[in-house]
């Protein structure tokens, strides 16, 4: 088993926002929240298999949504996730076409927090989009592209992880990736100003 | 490689901050020049944070999978505690269950009805008022235990009463001739007898008869029955176990 570590709210926080994303923060919020949240979604029409999907979500959009400065503090991170995962819920919900009477008088009379929870998870379908988008680059590019933007990792490091002869035609390879990717979202404006919105969340 | 394309892969360049010098100012210099360069930087942006957005889904998808088999395996202990009484207890049912069936199995294989009659029978005490003259020659010769003298007494009598009949069939018992008792018991005992006397006695000895002949699925259901009527005069000295031993008795001669 992994180490366990564990995070006052303010030191998870702070961790989200210095550092690259540590696996261990993402363990330590599985830990302490996924049960409570997952019992919301089996507790409202959910299957055991909507509230793995749902809660993954919800933590990719906290980590993004502390990075970009967007969590302000004035709840707790439980409390936060917990509105975040209502939201995500009643999303899929909506997609899905099947949400109940129930759900409009939740709508209607959500409190205050909701509601600023609620235009940070607007263009959900944007981002879903846009991630079709990048599975469509092929495996390859998406692991160069991952490993350079996301890992962080040197050309150097991330040439034993792809079949290149050598730097400069991974980084040819790697550029036009990131120009397949680009022209995608030149192709389609308005997906791209969604997907801008979505990722900036709601700045 | 055109010059459009060589310059988007400039701006890339600039994108991943590896341009400097001369480069980096020049780069600077045609984007607050030329708008659509800072478009097509804006859109290689946007990209570059979609991947970054992709690299930490997928970074989480890949931590769900281990976190997931770690939360299974912690349900197995906490439900494991939420039960522990019942465990517990369960552990003890299966201990005495073991036990009772050992001890069944035992007595099973080296109960008889001969011991269990022995164990049970006390003979019949006739009771003696003192001053009383009144006792027939047959029961004189039962207390003095002249139980020839009982016999040919009992068949001399031409209307012997229950009390004659049950004294007789006691004597029977006690020189082991069961069969004969069993008769004047079944006698006294049946459901067309008008004058109850010595019945609860007969019905009591009758149970016992049966064992000490040697059968005791005829002696189970009375004592069943007496088991279970607390009005009848031998109620207590059926005990559950008394019960329980014929039964298995019982059981035991049906399986031969």
């Amino acid at each position: 088993m992994n180490k366990v570590v564990a995070f006052s709210d303010m030191e998870l926080i702070e961790t989200l926002k210095r550092e690259h994303v540590n696996d261990s923060v993402i363990r330590y919020l599985y830990r302490n929240y996924y049960h409570g949240l997952c019992n919301y979604i089996k507790l409202n029409q959910g299957s055991a298999q909507d509230a793995e999907d749902v809660f993954q979500e919800v933590v990719v959009n906290f980590i993004e949504i502390v990075k970009s400065d967007k969590f302000r503090g004035e709840s707790s991170i439980k409390t936060f996730l917990y509105t975040l995962c209502r939201f995500t819920w009643l999303n899929e919900l909506k997609r899905r076409n099947r949400v109940l009477l129930r759900e409009e008088k939740y709508e209607g009379n959500r409190d205050h927090e909701d509601k600023d929870v609620s235009h940070l998870l607007v263009e959900r379908e944007a981002k879903s989009l846009v991630m079709a988008m990048i599975e469509k680059l092929g495996d390859t590019c998406k692991r160069i592209l991952v490993a350079y933007y996301y890992d962080n990792f040197t050309m150097k490091e991330i040439l034993p992880l792809v079949e290149f002869q050598n730097e400069q035609v991974l980084r040819n390879k790697k550029y036009k990736c990131l120009k397949s990717l680009e022209q995608m979202l030149t192709q389609d404006p308005e997906l791209a100003k969604r997907f801008k919105n979505a990722l900036t969340y709601g700045q | 490689m055109d010059n459009n394309e060589s310059y988007t892969e400039k701006l890339v360049q600039y994108l991943d901050g590896d341009l400097t010098g001369a480069e980096l100012e020049d780069v600077e210099r045609q984007l607050a020049e030329k708008k659509e360069l800072q478009q097509e930087l804006d859109n290689l942006s946007l990209a570059k944070k979609a991947v970054q957005s992709y690299g930490l889904k997928a970074r989480v998808a890949s931590v769900h999978q281990q976190m997931m088999q770690e939360l299974k395996e912690d349900e197995l202990p906490a439900e494991s505690k939420i039960y522990p009484f019942i465990r517990t207890t369960l552990k003890y049912a299966a201990s005495i269950l073991l036990l009772l069936s050992l001890t069944g199995t035992y007595f099973y294989l080296t109960s008889s009805s001969a011991k269990l009659y022995k164990d049970n029978y006390v003979p019949y005490q006739l009771s003696v008022t003192r001053g009383e003259s009144t006792s027939s020659a047959l029961e004189k010769e039962f207390i003095a235990k002249n139980y020839t003298g009982v016999i040919s007494t009992f068949k001399s009598l031409p209307n012997p009463t229950n009390k004659d009949y049950f004294l007789v069939a006691q004597v029977y018992q006690l020189t082991g001739e069961p069969n004969k008792a069993i008769r004047y018991y079944r006698l006294l005992s049946g459901n067309s007898v008008t004058d109850n006397s010595f019945k609860d006695d007969a019905e009591y000895y009758l149970a016992l008869a049966y064992l000490e002949n040697n059968d005791p699925v005829a002696a189970k259901p009375i004592f069943e029955k007496i088991h279970a009527d607390p009005d009848q005069l031998y109620h207590d000295n059926i005990s559950y176990w008394t019960l329980l031993k014929v039964k298995l008795l019982a059981l035991k001669a049906e399986k031969k």
